[in-house]
């Protein structure tokens, strides 16, 4: 049987030996005695046959090893922003209890100082669920509602939040106007994720948003006294003919891309 | 753990297909020499390893359809027979079906008599059509004989994406806008159909050709030409006139036979992909017989013409198709693509030239051999076409009875004479 692992190393001869490189290696080797193992139950017993068969399959290995490499070390940047929320986690609970306790007991203003807690908690929920927003974003499309459900509750966590601190804290009048504000960033972020993953026929996604984002924001400057609610719950069917303007401009985008046959090519 | 191979857009097309045609390619190459099966069986494995997908399962489990990799033996793909009639073998073995949930998507036999051998291929169509089964038999053909001349290792195949939107590649941004924008129910729409008998559970597979004579060739070029019509213009002119014959439609009566497309006219490049199906369908109508051959002649090149001219001829449909399969599992696209799709009752297939040089044997040339497409499930038919040292083989598999091989066989002799009364007046 031909020494593969002997050709291997002498082929990375040149190339920075890690752990990395040496995963690769041994993901060849393994590769190889798979492959002879298989080749020879089907019926192959020259040597030299199985020994370019592998090669042809591996034409370019240092190519193939900075694919690796490059996938390898985001595994690893993953891996250890695990590692390191894991162990941070406990940490981070620690300093919560003991930064409530300490602004409770020494402000003795008990009946706000909760907020602590859930400022802590939306804190940690925000970035954890960033980071797998993150991750999921990178992974095939199947995954891509896991990461919009992520992201919407990151949203709605985060705007009960300011929602609490407005009212408890600084009694600010009217500030109720928050949640119907959270639902409406929620279609926008939701919108933007869309748009950055390139999710196909995602102009749907748009044209269901505007109409239902437009009653959040009719009730958000209606409560805030900036237009009155007469006439300005035109802001509802205004949000259809904005709809129609979006189905116009994507038919004439649409149509510089139609292939008429017989006209000029471009 | 065992290895998964995505199944591409073509894949589960064919596979769809089903219920019209047992989707087998079919070869037979014939050769005045014994071929070395032991060298057969080396290349055999070599390409095996590396088009995995001719040693798969294809799983449909509803959701997302793949195909699973599986371990074999090459003496489960390769027969080796000494038979008293080889073209009785060869066509036996031709007829065979393959399950896609089988582990084997490819069958080959080397049947031997008198120191002449048929080399005889058959392998499902959700793998390759046509044009990459021609480019596979090549590289078996090379592979051999280097390996037996020169003992160079059999591994020169084609590797890389099996995917259908390879036909992009080589377009602009532009282009590829306009190419993805063709959302075309392509469907025929022609009830016409093939004059067989009944279907019958009594009906067994069978393959029909007839070869028109190498003498003839030239003729059907250039008279052809003369006419600004190519051989496969002519072949289906030939077609034509024989089923208004042989059916008996009204001479007034407009007809639609879909012609198969190599898309691969669309890819400059083709060298980092793999074994697939680039191939698609265009519809030649005529919109009546005319008072004679030559009249049906410049309809179907008129008709072809109209397809030449179109820059992206064969890629409507393709956005349409790929997204009744992305947005569904798999299961429910079948059944939404099944309502849109009707498969052609009448179909040609033009698969083009055997070159016997690149299917030389250690220097041995094929005497003969054809290529043929899917055994249809009657009421459809499809004509099938393949040229060898001028040879042009018309055949046509049908699961039928007796009298639909009669038939058949009378249709592809009314197309030989129609070619021979298209050839006369040059």
């Amino acid at each position: 049987m031909f020494d593969m692992a002997q050709y291997i190393e002498e082929y990375f001869g040149d190339t920075p030996f890690d752990d990395v490189l040496l995963k690769f290696q041994r993901l060849l080797a393994s590769e190889w005695e798979e492959m002879h193992a298989r080749v020879k139950k089907s019926g192959l017993n020259n040597e030299n046959v199985i020994k370019d068969l592998f090669l042809s399959c591996h034409p370019d290995m240092k190519k193939e090893y900075e694919v690796f490499r490059k996938a390898e070390l985001k595994k690893k940047k993953e891996s250890a922003t695990h590692k390191f929320l894991l162990k941070a986690t406990p940490v981070y609970y620690l300093i919560m209890v003991s930064v409530y306790l300490a602004v409770s007991f020494t402000t003795r203003n008990w009946r706000e100082s909760w907020l602590i807690i859930i400022g802590f908690v939306t804190l940690w929920v925000d970035t954890v669920g960033g980071i797998m927003i993150f991750e999921i974003a990178s992974k095939r499309r199947l995954y891509h509602p896991i990461a919009r459900v992520i992201l919407g509750l990151s949203v709605m966590m985060t705007t009960v939040l300011v929602y609490l601190i407005g009212l408890m804290v600084f009694a600010i009048p009217r500030f109720w106007v928050v949640f119907p504000a959270g639902v409406f960033l929620m279609y926008c972020t939701d919108a933007v994720f869309a748009r950055i993953t390139d999710q196909k026929l995602r102009v749907i996604n748009y044209l269901i948003y505007v109409p239902a984002a437009a009653p959040m924001i009719y009730v958000i400057l209606g409560g805030l006294h900036i237009i009155p609610w007469h006439p300005g719950w035109l802001i509802v069917p205004l949000s259809l003919i904005i709809d129609v303007l979006i189905i116009i401009y994507k038919v004439m985008e649409n149509s510089r891309y139609i292939y008429r046959p017989g006209e000029e090519d471009m | 753990m065992e290895k998964k191979l995505k199944a591409e857009l073509w894949d589960k097309m064919h596979y769809l297909f089903r219920d019209f045609n047992d989707r087998m390619v079919h070869v037979a190459l014939y050769y005045d020499f014994e071929i070395n099966v032991e060298t057969l069986k080396t290349v055999l494995i070599c390409f095996f390893e590396k088009a995995p997908v001719l040693h798969s399962s294809f799983t449909d489990n509803k959701i997302s359809a793949h195909w699973d990799v599986k371990d074999y033996v090459v003496d489960d793909v390769l027969t080796v027979e000494r038979v008293d009639d080889l073209e009785a073998a060869a066509d036996e073995f031709l007829t065979q079906y393959i399950e896609p949930e089988s582990d084997l998507q490819m069958k080959a036999a080397v049947f031997m008599k008198d120191g002449k051998s048929a080399l005889c291929i058959v392998e499902n169509h959700m793998c390759m059509d046509g044009g990459d089964f021609k480019y596979f038999l090549r590289s078996l053909c090379e592979a051999y004989s280097q390996y037996e001349q020169t003992g160079e290792s059999p591994v020169d195949l084609r590797t890389g994406t099996r995917a259908y939107s390879a036909v992009y590649g080589d377009y602009s941004y532009t282009e590829q806008r306009m190419a993805k924008n063709l959302y075309k129910n392509v469907c025929a729409k022609d009830d016409h159909r093939f004059p067989f008998t009944r279907d019958s559970i009594r009906d067994r597979s069978f393959i029909a050709k007839r070869t028109i004579p190498a003498e003839m060739f030239d003729s059907i070029k250039t008279t052809g030409k003369k006419h600004g019509a190519t051989v496969n213009d002519m072949l289906l002119t030939a077609y034509f006139y024989s089923l208004y014959e042989l059916a008996g439609f009204e001479r007034n009566e407009s007809v639609t036979i879909s012609c198969a497309i190599d898309l691969r006219r669309h890819i400059k490049d083709s060298s980092d992909m793999g074994l697939t199906n680039h191939t698609a369908f265009m519809q030649c109508s005529v919109p009546e017989l005319g008072k004679d051959i030559f009249e049906t002649l410049s309809h179907v090149a008129a008709a072809s013409e109209k397809y030449k001219k179109d820059k992206f001829m064969g890629l409507y449909g393709l956005p349409l198709l790929n997204l009744g399969y992305s947005i569904l599992p798999h299961a429910a696209s079948e059944q939404i693509i099944k309502i849109g799709y009707s498969n052609p009752l009448l179909a040609m297939s033009n698969i083009g030239v055997l070159d016997e040089n690149a299917l030389s044997l250690s220097g041995n040339r094929p005497s003969g051999g054809f290529m043929t497409g899917a055994v249809k499930y009657k009421p459809y038919a499809l004509l099938s076409a393949t040229t060898m040292k001028k040879e042009i083989t018309l055949s046509m598999c049908v699961r039928g009875n007796e009298e639909d091989r009669r038939i058949v066989d009378s249709f592809l002799q009314k197309c030989e004479e129609n070619l021979s009364v298209l050839i006369s007046r040059r």
